[in-house]
């Protein structure tokens, strides 16, 4: 059984049918990468992996059971990480306070995080996770999002989907404003995330390098049948 | 906890607009304070002034009735016709010091304890001089502007109980004066107590001595006080003698020795008498002088009529009773008013025969009129604050929100409940409206009696300028404009209240809290419906 799968899942933006009939299953300890053409839906296809969006039919399960029948916030606060293709940050907080809220928000306490090493107090971790992502805390950490560049943005927007460690990471875009050093550094965090704390990590990424570098990579085509390459 | 510590940080992080809503909540505190402490101060000056007031109250006929009564008796409207009925009437149902001492005696329910806490009373009689001429006021009338604002005291009025006549208006005919016409009015009171309008530093009091002294109380010696300007009008000085003589029979003579000048700055007539042409004296006087012209008249009456079986002498002086009751309480006194119409009714009278009046209530209540007034500003003030308030605020709401939308679906997508969402934004709301009502109501508060007071001497001096206007346009009777006071009591000088104390209580203090409170529920209530409104997915695939 996958940790997420896709029950005969199909959408349709209004007059205009964009995922028909799409079954799969998510493993952890994967990278998956979705790539496709503009309009194929693979950032529809993400936000219906996230709880954001509800498929127009069939249905999505997590952990054996239905998205749409648990609690929509919990899943997203606790299960499911998604690092927005826009980042989503609050931006007249600091890089230390988002990262904290989407802790805060999940409820996890720090001695159920230990996937990036054991840590005295919350500043300790998120200044780790910021190190995880290539930035220094101390640069960036008490700086609000609008006084960081777009790519350090990204990055912290990565931080904040690693904060509570959930069982899925989806990633829309993760490494669109960034170079490709900093994408591949990017990317071995998500390959960690996979292969050490066996998570299932889902990417959308028009890059082949990326690509490339996941375990699995799916190829949307529209209103056809995913394509396993 | 996180949403309280995200909640303060917000508004910090907002801070423009969270002080353009402090400023209002702040404008709305101080307004509603200035307003509910002026409520405050009417309530408060009303209910401990007559705490500790002490209410004198006397019980005269209803001039109205007997009105009514003699045009049944008569089947006319004449006033050549009703008024020999209305006198026979007001005889028959005067009162005298036995009725009053009844009165006095009646208990408090359940009690041995008199309602009345004090008792005097006082006997006129009408009476020309003999040695002295009458002071016309009238005549030096234009010297004195009207410039106080008082209103008369039992003016005299037509059967109908309407105002006729108004203090220094050319006298007109009074109805009431027809049975014994004297130029002097000789008033006897029971003791110094019962000279009410005699005081040092009393600013009711409108007498006070300026040579001699006062007749010690209830003497039976022929003494008396006489007004200053009767006395300079006469050359009259302590220790002369004054020669009263009655109006029906000039043989009938009364010496008076002055012990003491007192002056009336009082311009007001009582029963056509002006102030400068009533004489004091003891009740004890008076009472002499009444039977001793009853015996002196009936004499001559009877050797001038001695076939007829009416034994009624005319030309008799006779004085006219008043007692003035003191109560302890408003209690006791509405306690009376009932007593008195039940213990008329109780002796086959109409109940609504005697009327009890209280000059002090009339007084005290036309008194706080501006500031009633001004309450009743306040109070639409108030409310129209507070609704006005609460519309900006709702707007600013939705104007908040709608940028703050992505916001709010940046948190959702993050798994933020709405409740926890519209907990954020009410804590948000109530933070900032609570610190602005606190700065608010602390400096409304020391605001307040200042402004208060300022509009009060507003309303003060309106009021006193439609006193004066009222004073100066003519009362007829059946029309007019000047309102009478509730069960035709009789208004003294009106002392208006222009100042007012410290007015913030603890209940202002709590008001203050509910505003508070329901203006951030109005406002985060408008968050709330909006939040709940919402869709992350629809927000953010907006912003895509």
């Amino acid at each position: 059984m996958g940790v997420i799968e896709l029950k005969n899942v199909s959408f349709t933006y209004p007059n205009n049918p964009v995922i028909k009939n799409m079954d799969y299953e998510f493993q952890r300890g994967l990278v998956y990468c979705i790539t496709g053409k503009s309009g194929a839906g693979k950032t529809t296809l993400l936000s219906m992996l996230s709880g954001i969006m509800d498929p127009t039919s069939g249905y999505i399960v997590y952990n054996g059971y239905p998205i749409d029948e648990s609690d929509r916030y919990v899943y997203r606060s606790r299960d499911v990480g998604v690092i927005f293709q826009e980042y989503n940050l609050l931006p007249k907080f600091t890089v230390r306070e988002n990262i904290q809220l989407s802790l805060e928000i999940s409820g996890k306490k720090l001695s159920e995080l230990n996937g990036f090493g054991t840590f005295r107090n919350k500043k300790d971790y998120i200044d780790q996770l910021i190190r995880e992502v290539g930035l220094d805390p101390d640069e960036v950490g008490n700086r609000r999002i609008l006084r960081i560049s777009g790519g350090q943005q990204q990055r912290i927007a990565i931080a904040r989907a690693l904060s509570f460690q959930p069982g899925v990471i989806l990633a829309d875009e993760p490494t669109g404003n960034l170079d490709i050093d900093t994408s591949i550094d990017i990317m071995n965090v998500f390959l960690h995330l996979a292969h050490e704390l066996n998570r299932c990590v889902i990417i959308v990424t028009h890059s082949p390098q990326i690509a490339d570098l996941a375990d699995v990579r799916l190829d949307l085509k529209p209103l056809s049948k995913y394509k396993r390459l | 906890m996180f949403i309280v510590k995200y909640a303060l940080k917000s508004i910090r992080r907002s801070i423009g607009r969270n002080i353009l809503i402090g400023i209002i909540v702040f404008i709305i505190a101080v307004s509603a304070c200035v307003a509910m402490s002026i409520q405050q101060a009417a309530q408060t000056a009303a209910s401990n002034s007559l705490k500790g007031m002490n209410i004198t109250a006397q019980i005269n006929i209803d001039r109205g009735y007997v009105y009514d009564k003699a045009s049944e008796n008569t089947g006319s409207t004449d006033m050549s016709v009703l008024m020999p009925e209305i006198s026979e009437l007001n005889k028959e149902y005067a009162l005298d010091l036995s009725d009053m001492e009844e009165y006095r005696d009646i208990k408090k329910a359940g009690t041995d304890e008199s309602i009345v806490k004090d008792y005097y009373y006082n006997a006129s009689i009408s009476i020309n001089g003999d040695s002295i001429e009458k002071y016309d006021l009238t005549a030096s009338a234009s010297n004195t502007a009207a410039t106080e604002a008082a209103v008369t005291v039992e003016s005299p009025t037509d059967p109908a109980g309407n105002v006729v006549e108004m203090p220094q208006m050319p006298v007109m005919e009074q109805p009431q004066a027809m049975e014994q016409s004297g130029d002097f009015s000789l008033v006897g009171y029971s003791s110094y107590q019962a000279m009410e309008d005699f005081g040092e530093d009393d600013e009711e009091s409108t007498c006070t001595m300026k040579e001699g002294e006062i007749f010690a109380d209830n003497t039976s010696e022929y003494v008396c006080l006489v007004e200053e300007s009767l006395a300079t009008f006469n050359s009259l000085s302590v220790n002369d003698v004054i020669t009263l003589v009655n109006p029906n029979n000039e043989e009938e003579t009364y010496d008076l020795t002055i012990v003491g000048i007192y002056k009336n700055s009082s311009s007001s007539s009582v029963d056509g008498v002006d102030p400068p042409n009533t004489i004091i004296t003891s009740y004890a006087v008076v009472k002499d002088i009444e039977t001793n012209s009853e015996t002196v008249n009936s004499t001559a009456s009877t050797a001038a009529t001695a076939d007829s079986d009416d034994d009624e002498n005319e030309d008799a002086l006779v004085s006219k009773f008043t007692g003035t009751f003191i109560f302890g309480s408003v209690d006791d006194y509405n306690q009376f008013k009932e007593e008195v119409k039940a213990k008329a009714e109780s002796a086959g009278l109409d109940g609504d025969l005697y009327i009890v009046t209280s000059s002090d209530i009339a007084s005290f209540k036309a008194g706080l009129k501006p500031l009633e007034n001004l309450k009743s500003f306040a109070t639409t003030f108030l409310y129209l604050t507070l609704a006005i308030g609460a519309i900006v605020l709702i707007v600013i709401s939705v104007i908040s929100i709608r940028d703050r939308k992505y916001e709010i679906g940046a948190l959702a997508a993050m798994g933020l409940k709405k409740m926890k969402l519209s907990m954020l934004f009410m804590i948000e709301v109530l933070a900032v409206t609570l610190i602005a009502i606190l700065i608010g109501a602390t400096i409304g508060s020391v605001a307040s009696v200042p402004v208060t007071n300022y509009l009060l001497q507003s309303q003060v001096e309106q009021q006193e300028m439609e006193d004066q206007a009222s004073i100066q346009q003519p009362q007829m009777p059946g029309g007019g404009s000047q309102e009478r006071p509730e069960d035709g009591e009789v208004i003294g000088k009106v002392n208006y209240l222009t100042q007012v104390g410290f007015s913030v209580d603890f209940m202002v203090i709590l008001k203050m809290l509910l505003i508070g409170i329901g203006l951030s529920v109005v406002s985060g209530f408008t968050s709330i419906l909006f939040i709940l409104r919402y869709d992350p997915k629809q927000i953010l695939a907006s912003r895509d």
